[in-house]
């Protein structure tokens, strides 16, 4: 039996899951090495649903690494499938409304999970528009519209 | 909800291709700030180098600068040529989403066609006349230096006319230096035997970057070289030298330099059969044979796919294949929309090298430009003066 972790959501939810699972995230991986875990990690900045979501990615992510080191024999008949896979399972697990993407997001970065920061990163920015991502990323603008238009100006091309 | 920290938006940033941060640009007066740091553009750069994303490919066209993500090659993007329009540019060299660009020995400019920011070089004479040179005797070479982290073009020339030299034939080399913006000259040019030969091996009169130098092969000839050698600039110190040749190699005739990983690479083409190529793992370490293709077109590869077991491979420079090391069979890389279209690739990082800032003087600057486009030394040059005077 592998040794557990649990999490504590925003809203004091308990969430146990495996060592293994909860490594993927440098933070804890680094709490963890200093022993200081004894009794639940809060995250106080995580709520329940982001929470669930963040630890069936790391969950999948473990997986999907343990079984392509079982299969690490047949690597070139097998790996780039499993690659695929895994590629497929993460545009579906972005398929999620903005505002827990952008959650997601932050507690990609907080907790350090490269690879779902680089995931939710991509997928939030992809086909945006200037004035959805300011929206999403709650970026005041503070350009006047002359000093904007000039700005957008210098790279009109970008705005074609 | 208050504000994005900036230093995760920092983080969301340095993620982004450099065409999107330039666009991001207009979010906010922070933003702007930021992308236009230089600190953001080396951690950009480093981050895009280090994970591989956003490789694009860059394919040269007569009229246009075509880039393609290596993994959405549906992704193309049309870069009006900066310099011009009439088929003659040619691109000699990639580094760190930089390209060289040359309509003439006198007429050549950096282009990020990532952030489409040109910088052209000053104008630097050549000591021969007009009519002692000729394209084949020219040769470029783009590099990156990390020792000074200064990007910088080196253009060899030599005259075809002896002149008043007793042997040989005049050479001249002169290096820029985007940090100074400014040539300067390569005095002593120690190498001999350079003198005897007014050809590097050409097409591949494009220096190859690797080891924080830049490569051309100086081909053996009957009588005067008696094997083929590698002419080594290096980047760092500005000095000319020479670096070991895989001795096996010695006496072919049909050869090419390219890179791949970071290492050195010859082709030797066998005809009709197939092309060895050699690799140069260390740099000033020993030569071995990487691997054999059976084909008899000119292959120069380019990059390897994420998980290593396919070679990218460019061939007879006007087609890109994807080339499977185990079974050693090749698959047509395809862009849609550039089926048949005949151009050869480089591969171009995406970064924010030379900044974001626009050229509103581009419009006006090509304008006079066109003027000289087909003749370029003096002729060109006064036209390029007199452009220079008219804008302040």
């Amino acid at each position: 039996m592998s040794k557990k972790i649990i999490f504590e959501s925003s809203e004091g939810e308990s969430f146990e899951v495996d060592e293994a699972v909860a490594l993927e995230c440098q933070t804890i991986k680094n709490m963890i090495e200093d022993d200081c875990t004894d009794g639940g990690i809060p995250l106080a900045n995580v709520n329940s649903a982001t929470l669930t979501k963040v630890i069936d990615y790391c969950k999948k992510h473990v997986e999907a690494a343990a079984a392509a080191e079982a299969n690490a024999g047949d690597k070139d008949i097998y790996g780039a499938n499993k690659d695929i896979e895994l590629k497929t399972w993460d545009e579906e697990f972005v398929k999620v409304d903005q505002p827990l993407l952008f959650d997601l997001m932050l507690a990609a970065n907080f907790l350090i999970i490269p690879g779902l920061l680089d995931l939710t990163c991509k997928t939030m920015m992809r086909g945006k528009t200037v004035l959805q991502i300011r929206e999403i990323f709650h970026i005041k603008k503070d350009y006047t519209d002359a000093e904007e238009a000039e700005v957008r100006k210098e790279n009109a091309w970008a705005f074609e | 909800m208050a504000n994005l920290p900036m230093d995760i938006v920092n983080d969301v940033f340095l993620r982004l291709p450099a065409t999107t941060l330039v666009r991001c640009r207009v979010l906010s007066k922070p933003c702007f700030s930021l992308i236009d740091s230089p600190d953001f553009v080396a951690s950009h750069l480093k981050r895009t180098l280090e994970t591989e994303e956003h490789l694009m490919i860059l394919l040269r066209s007569p009229r246009l600068l075509r880039t393609v993500y290596l993994d959405a090659p549906d992704k193309i993007s049309d870069v009006e040529h900066p310099l011009q329009t009439d088929g003659s540019t040619e691109v000699f060299g990639s580094v760190n989403g930089l390209v060289g660009l040359t309509n003439s020995p006198v007429d050549l400019a950096l282009f990020n066609p990532s952030t489409r920011k040109i910088h052209r070089l000053p104008i630097e004479p050549i000591d021969f006349t007009e009519h002692s040179i000729s394209r084949e005797n020219v040769f470029y070479g783009l590099g990156y230096d990390s020792v000074s982290d200064d990007y910088k073009v080196v253009r060899m020339v030599q005259s075809k006319d002896r002149g008043i030299e007793r042997f040989g034939y005049p050479f001249e080399v002169k290096v820029f230096s985007l940090k100074r913006n400014r040539w300067k000259r390569i005095r002593e040019v120690q190498i001999l035997f350079i003198h005897f030969y007014y050809r590097f091996l050409y097409p591949s009169g494009n220096g190859v970057l690797a080891g924080n130098s830049l490569h051309w092969i100086l081909p053996r000839r009957q009588g005067l070289i008696a094997g083929n050698r590698i002419i080594r600039f290096d980047l760092a110190s500005d000095d000319l030298g020479v670096l070991s040749f895989p001795q096996e190699l010695y006496f072919e005739d049909n050869m090419e330099m390219g890179v791949l990983d970071g290492c050195l690479c010859l082709m030797c083409y066998s005809m009709f059969s197939h092309v060895e190529v050699w690799i140069l793992r260390e740099y000033q370490g020993k030569w071995s044979k990487f691997i054999t293709v059976e084909s008899y077109n000119f292959i120069r590869p380019l990059i390897y796919s994420k998980d290593r077991i396919k070679i990218l491979m460019e061939i007879n420079g006007e087609k890109l294949v994807w080339y499977d090391l185990a079974s050693k069979s090749f698959e047509t890389f395809v862009i849609k929309g550039c089926e048949g279209l005949q151009c050869s690739a480089e591969i171009v990082v995406s970064s924010l090298v030379l900044g974001c800032k626009g050229d509103p003087h581009r419009a006006r600057e090509k304008k006079m430009l066109q003027k000289g486009s087909k003749r370029w030394g003096y002729a060109h040059l006064y036209n390029v003066l007199s452009y220079l005077f008219l804008i302040p």
